[in-house]
C-alpha cells in the first residue's frame, strides 16, 4: 500500500504544486524551438502591469529550455479614450486581437491576454496557463525561418528572409515581419494607469505583411521595412513568423536584436 | 463528489493534481454582468409615476463600475431610455457604491458587486396612450476582475407596462440609500 502510494501519489502531488517554471526537452535537440507569444495590452489597462512584466521576465530569461520565446507586445487601442490614448496603441492590433477573439469563439477580447503561436490563449498574467500553453507549441513542428544580412540605412530595415519548405501541398501561410521596441518606459498620463510609471518590453511598432507561402513551397525574399519614429535608447528588434491563414497557426518564427 | 469518494487513496492524489495543474487559476467569465429591466408595477394610470428597475447580477470575482465613479480612471456606467411616447423624463437613482481608493490604479473608484438595482422614474402624461407599451433601456459600462478587463460594452434590455384607467395609482418612492446621478438624457430612437 505504501509503495504504491509512494508511486503514484507523490508524482501527482508534485506535478500539482511545482513552481511557475519547468524545464522542457526540446522537440528536436539540435536547435530551439521557437514560440511566439503575442500580448495584447494598454498602457490604459490596470490589470495589464502584472502580464507586461511577465512577458519582460520570460524574454529576459528564456526559462524554456529548448524554445526560443519569441515575445510581441501589442497595444490594443479600445481603453483608449477622454483625451488620453496609449502612444503604442493601434486599431491594427485590436482588430488583430479580435480575429483571435472570433478564432477562438470567445464572447469579448479582454486585456491582458497572451496568445501562443496562433493557437493557445491565456489571461496574460497567468504564468501556470501560459506555461501549459508554451510546452504544448514546444511539442509542435516548426518550418525553419532565417534573417540574415542585416543592415540599417538611415530611416530602413533591410534584411532577406528565408524559409524552409513548408509542409503539404495544400494550404497557404502568410509572411509577417514586426518591428518592436526593445525596451519602453512610459509615465502613463491617462486611462486607469494614470500617473504610473510602466515598462514594457517587444512593443510593436509595425507589423506588416511581407508576403505569402504556398505548402510544399519556400519563402526568400529582401525585406526593407522603414524604422519607426523616436525609438528609444533600448535598441528594436526585428521579428518574422509564418502565419497558416486557416488556422492562425504559427509553424515558425525567428528574431533578432539590433541596438539602436 | 460521490465518484470521487469511491476512488482509492493514490488515485485521489492523481486526480487532485491534476486538477491543481489542469484548472485556471484566474476565472475568465468574458460576459459578466447579466442586465434586466423590471416595472415596478405591471399597469399603470395616465398621469402617475413610472419606477422601473435596472438591475445588474455580476459574477463572483467580477465588479462593475458606477455611474459616478471619477473620472480619469475606469469607465463609468451610463445609461438611457429610448424615446417612449408615453414615459418621459426618466432620473436614474443608483445606491451607495463602495468608494475605495484602488492603489493599483492609484485613483478612487466606486464599485458594484454581486449584484445592484438601479432605479429609474419617470411619469406618464395624463393623455398617454392606453394598452401594453414597451419600454426599452441602453446601458453601457465596463466590467473588471482582479486580473482582467473587458471593454466597455453596450446592452440593450426591456420591459413593458400597461397603461390604464383605474390602475393603482403608483407613487414614485426613491428608498433611502438612493441618490440621483448625472443623466441621462432621454435619447432618442434612431429612425
Amino acid at each position: 500500500m505504501k509503495r504504491t502510494l509512494m508511486r503514484v501519489a507523490v508524482p501527482g502531488v508534485l506535478t500539482g504544486l511545482l513552481g511557475v517554471w519547468i524545464h522542457t526537452d526540446a522537440a528536436t535537440s539540435n536547435s530551439k524551438i521557437p514560440v511566439v507569444l503575442e500580448l495584447f495590452t494598454s498602457e490604459g489597462c490596470s490589470s495589464c502591469p502584472p502580464a507586461d512584466r511577465l512577458l519582460q521576465s520570460l524574454d529576459e530569461k528564456q526559462p524554456f529550455s529548448g524554445t526560443d520565446l519569441v515575445v510581441l507586445s501589442e497595444h490594443v487601442d479600445y481603453w483608449n479614450g477622454g483625451g488620453w490614448s496609449d502612444p503604442y496603441s493601434s486599431r491594427l492590433f485590436s482588430a488583430r486581437q479580435r480575429m483571435y477573439a472570433e478564432h477562438f469563439g470567445l464572447e469579448s477580447v479582454y486585456t491582458p491576454e497572451v496568445v501562443v503561436d496562433g493557437q493557445r490563449e491565456a489571461v496574460g498574467s497567468n504564468a501556470v496557463e501560459m506555461r501549459n500553453a508554451v510546452e504544448a507549441s514546444s511539442r509542435d513542428q516548426k518550418v525553419g525561418l532565417t534573417l540574415a544580412n542585416t543592415f540599417r540605412d538611415d530611416s530602413r530595415i533591410n534584411f532577406h528572409l528565408t524559409s524552409a519548405d513548408l509542409p503539404g501541398a495544400e494550404g497557404s501561410v502568410t509572411v509577417y515581419v514586426a518591428l518592436a521596441e526593445n525596451k519602453v518606459r512610459s509615465n502613463v498620463a491617462g486611462g486607469e494607469n494614470a500617473g504610473r510609471s510602466l515598462a514594457h518590453v517587444a512593443v510593436v511598432r509595425a507589423l506588416l505583411q511581407v508576403g505569402s507561402v504556398k505548402g510544399g513551397s519556400s519563402f526568400s525574399k529582401d525585406i526593407s521595412v522603414p524604422m519607426p519614429s523616436a525609438v528609444g535608447s533600448s535598441g528594436f528588434r526585428v521579428l518574422a513568423f509564418l502565419q497558416d491563414d486557416k488556422s492562425h497557426k504559427i509553424i515558425g518564427a525567428t528574431y533578432q536584436k539590433i541596438q539602436s | 463528489m460521490r465518484l470521487f469518494s469511491k476512488l482509492s487513496t493514490p488515485a485521489k492524489f492523481v486526480v487532485l493534481g491534476a486538477a491543481l495543474i489542469l484548472s485556471p487559476i484566474y476565472p475568465r467569465n468574458l460576459n459578466p454582468v447579466q442586465w434586466s429591466l423590471r416595472a415596478e408595477q405591471e399597469e399603470v394610470t395616465p398621469g402617475s409615476p413610472v419606477t422601473l428597475h435596472l438591475h445588474a447580477q455580476i459574477a463572483d470575482g467580477y465588479h462593475l463600475y458606477s455611474f459616478t465613479t471619477p473620472a480619469g480612471g475606469p469607465i463609468k456606467t451610463t445609461a438611457s431610455v429610448q424615446d417612449n411616447l408615453a414615459i418621459r423624463d426618466f432620473r436614474i437613482y443608483q445606491p451607495k457604491p463602495n468608494r475605495h481608493q484602488d492603489f493599483t490604479l492609484n485613483v478612487p473608484v466606486e464599485t458594484f458587486k454581486r449584484s445592484v438595482d438601479f432605479l429609474l422614474s419617470g411619469e406618464l402624461p395624463k393623455n398617454a396612450t392606453l394598452g401594453a407599451t414597451l419600454i426599452t433601456a441602453s446601458v453601457r459600462y465596463q466590467a473588471c476582475s482582479d486580473r482582467i478587463c473587458l471593454p466597455p460594452v453596450t446592452k440593450i434590455v426591456s420591459t413593458s407596462v400597461i397603461v390604464q384607467p383605474g390602475a393603482v395609482l403608483a407613487r414614485a418612492s426613491i428608498p433611502s440609500g438612493y441618490y440621483l446621478v448625472s443623466g441621462p438624457k432621454l435619447a432618442r430612437a434612431k429612425q
